[in-house]
């Protein structure tokens, strides 16, 4: 059910990013814009590692992207690949070319939501104080200072202080049409870069946006949200996300808890 | 798309010594000349990508961008001879009003101190710990988020011996430092550059009002606005940063 506080002159679009295009892939993508219909536009953010497309693709459902785009866009990638850490890169592809969204989803195919997806995306989207940036276990740098990949955020010839960053953990995460013009401007032009967790959640709340939780727990849930969209729980001293419902490792198969994400499931 | 938030923007590619002439005509063409009258905001910040330059972005006064666009060109190829690029990114990624102003209350300073002075790394050193420290004055908060127990030396490749450096050179300069802080924290202005008054005073300006839970977060914004306007190398951001936690820690209770 729509609820009647949904903005509708926000145009959002959804983009599940994937490598596969099997069945079970297409079902997930399937069942995301059917729940976003109502509220946008829904891509497979599709990473062709092969010479042909798969038949079930095609401009209407997909986005296609090679690993090209790691030079191509003339960013710094942290690593030669796009995992670890430049998972951002295919999402500013996909907004240099439609930049007439106000929001953008990005779902990593082994994202699951225990319930109607649109009990998420109409959540968020009815909030009144609409962040720029939500996104999973948002945590400052004093809270979890070994986590590995704080200092992947670099530049070429400057320096933010460590006690200025933050961290998110990002398998979903919505961004606004305000924050990827943004994060567009400082790696394209100011040439930082950084693994997509420090960078993005740092960039955005230190330029003045508004960045926000879906759940979990910590100074960045939005009120009336702790542990609402998923379970959080301490990670371990290096700052790794191994248990919670959105965790970084080890795999999830039972899926317990009802309108919450889940992160990996492996199907 | 907000056209409103379209800039006109250059990157003015010049040795640093130049700058402080560069920067002489560029304020008088904002407050003087053709520019006075076509623009709204102007930012400036020092840059070293591709070589040392200034990048100036322009706000136009509406339907002015192309007007402003053309004089900013002219002064500085024509009548100033240097090279020049136009921005990469025209439009100033600013979330909120607030980082705004302090975006344009630093650009300000940065003309109020080097017209006259030449930008080198000890000048942008000190200028570094002076804003820095006004924005401790103004807020506990931000004190004490400052004293956290962060290290900022925790990820050099030799901490021990680059702890060991600063330390040193802290204690070389404690006094001056300390010097620095008490004139900022009571409210002397005599001695005073009228560059750091002028922070003061706007800085004031623009949070004095605010409720104080907004004021840790625009502490940070301004922390990162510093590095971003002025430039200052990672060692000297770091050096900074050092400094002014041992200074806060040791000195506070005697203020």
């Amino acid at each position: 059910m729509i609820s009647s506080n949904l903005v509708p002159a926000a145009r959002q679009v959804f983009l599940l990013l994937s490598n596969n295009c099997t069945p079970r892939i297409m079902h997930l993508f399937n069942q995301i814009s059917a729940a976003a219909a109502h509220l946008g536009d829904s891509f497979l953010l599709y990473h062709q590692t092969e010479a042909v497309l798969p038949a079930a693709l095609n401009s209407n459902n997909s986005f296609s992207f090679c690993d090209n785009i790691l030079t191509g866009l003339h960013y710094l990638p942290v690593s030669a690949t796009l995992i670890p850490g430049n998972n951002h890169f295919p999402l500013l592809h996909f907004y240099r070319q439609h930049p007439g969204y106000d929001f953008y989803w990005f779902i990593e195919d082994d994202v699951r939501f225990n319930g109607p997806w649109e009990n998420l995306f109409n959540y968020f989207t009815a909030q009144p104080g609409q962040p720029d940036f939500i996104s999973s276990h948002v945590r400052r740098f004093d809270e979890e200072p070994n986590w590995y990949w704080w200092n992947t955020l670099q530049h070429v010839y400057t320096f933010i202080p460590l006690h200025l960053r933050i961290r998110s953990f990002n398998p979903i995460y919505r961004i606004s049409n305000a924050a990827l013009n943004c994060i567009h401007s400082i790696l394209y032009a100011d040439k930082w870069r950084g693994h997509h967790e420090v960078l993005l959640p740092t960039l955005l709340s230190l330029e003045g946006l508004h960045i926000a939780d879906f759940g979990g727990v910590g100074q960045f849930v939005p009120e009336g949200c702790m542990n609402k969209f998923y379970v959080d729980d301490h990670c371990d001293v290096f700052g790794a996300i191994n248990a919670g419902t959105m965790r970084y490792r080890p795999l999830i198969e039972n899926l317990q808890h009802a309108d919450k994400l889940y992160h990996p499931v492996k199907e | 798309m907000d056209e409103s938030n379209e800039w006109t923007g250059f990157s003015i590619f010049s040795p640093r010594k130049e700058w402080p002439r560069l920067l002489s005509e560029l304020d008088i063409f904002f407050n003087a000349g053709p520019g006075s009258g076509l623009t709204e905001l102007r930012i400036i910040e020092f840059n070293y990508l591709y070589g040392s330059n200034i990048r100036v972005f322009g706000l136009p006064v509406t339907g002015q961008r192309a007007a402003l666009a053309r004089h900013l060109q002219t002064l500085l190829q024509d009548t100033l001879g240097m090279q020049v690029m136009p921005a990469l990114h025209p439009k100033i990624p600013t979330g909120n009003t607030t980082a705004l102003a302090i975006r344009v209350l630093l650009s300000d300073v940065i003309m109020a101190a080097f017209q006259h002075e030449a930008v080198d790394d000890e000048a942008l050193f000190t200028m570094v710990i002076c804003l820095y420290l006004t924005l401790l004055k103004k807020d506990k908060t931000a004190m004490a988020l400052m004293l956290t127990d962060t290290d900022p030396v925790g990820f050099m490749e030799d901490p021990v011996k680059n702890r060991k450096q600063l330390e040193a050179e802290y204690a070389r300069n404690k006094g001056l430092l300390c010097e620095m802080k008490n004139d900022i924290f009571r409210n002397s202005e005599t001695n005073r550059p009228d560059w750091l008054q002028e922070w003061i005073t706007g800085y004031e300006a623009i949070t004095g009002s605010m409720p104080a839970g907004s004021l840790p977060a625009i502490y940070r914004t301004t922390v990162y606005l510093i590095m971003k306007q002025l430039g200052p190398a990672g060692p000297l951001m770091l050096q900074a940063e050092y400094f002014i936690r041992k200074i806060a820690a040791s000195e506070t209770v005697s203020l």
